[in-house]
């Protein structure tokens, strides 16, 4: 027979215990477990620049870092499962 | 009151052997958080797998027996439905800033779980409103409930057998 006194107990103290702030936090990493059991584990992907600004040779145009992250799309996060 | 043991149901699709054991859920939008999922009604089950069990093409319904003695029952005990409604509340209130539209039940569920709060009970009984239309009497008016288990304490599934297996529509 289940106690619902007990019960009420244990819901008591983990609501003096626990609030919005450690709650997010817990959900957080629970959202991220979930997310890795499904897709794997993975590793970030570095790709080094020497230089943040290449220049076109004909038009000495700078590109911005921002612009090579673009090119490089998602292989920059390459998912190893 | 509870009613123990009760027989009751679980849908899987089917697959290349009869399951043995059930299966804990993977739904992550699972309402009653991580555990083994039973329907109530045998009908529910059939629909479940008619409706969302569909990757094979076919679903098998599972038939156990559920000893429901500790067992959180939402649906037809009047005690333990507003001890339910209570705790929800609080939680809602205490955790979530009123922001509650970025979370489900299921991570609610899971917290207490995780929390050690749901250590001393086996389950939890919960009820919503099927879309099935068969179910309606006029149109929108659904006169049945539609019932689940959420088990979290397997050692009170016994008997677990393949009751039947069919086509999806």
């Amino acid at each position: 027979m289940l106690d619902l006194n007990k019960l009420q107990q244990k819901f008591n103290a983990l609501f003096e215990q626990e609030n919005a702030e450690s709650f997010g936090h817990w959900l957080a990493q629970k959202q991220n477990s979930e997310l890795e059991n499904r897709l794997g584990r993975g590793t970030v992907e570095e790709i080094s620049t020497q230089n943040a600004n290449i220049y076109f040779s004909s038009a000495s145009t700078p590109i911005s870092h921002s612009n090579i992250k673009a090119f490089t799309g998602n292989t920059q996060y390459a998912m190893a499962a | 009151m509870n009613a123990s043991p009760r027989e009751m149901y679980q849908t899987q699709e089917k697959r290349e052997q009869v399951l043995s054991s059930p299966i804990a859920t993977t739904n992550p939008n699972a309402w009653l958080g991580d555990g083994y999922y039973f329907w109530y009604d045998e009908k529910d089950a059939i629909w479940w797998g008619r409706t969302a069990k569909r990757n094979t093409g076919h679903y098998e319904v599972y038939q156990a027996t559920i000893n429901c003695e500790n067992v959180l029952d939402t649906v037809f005990n009047e005690e333990h439905y507003k001890f339910w409604i209570s705790n929800i509340e609080r939680a809602l209130s205490k955790f979530l800033n009123n922001d509650k539209n970025n979370i489900s039940l299921k991570y609610i569920n899971d917290f207490f779980k995780e929390r050690n709060v749901f250590d001393g009970i086996d389950g939890v009984m919960f009820q919503d409103i099927t879309d099935n239309p068969e179910h309606w009497i006029v149109k929108k008016f659904q006169y049945k409930k539609r019932i689940q288990l959420a088990v979290y304490n397997s050692t009170i599934i016994t008997n677990f057998a393949l009751r039947f297996d069919a086509e999806c529509d």
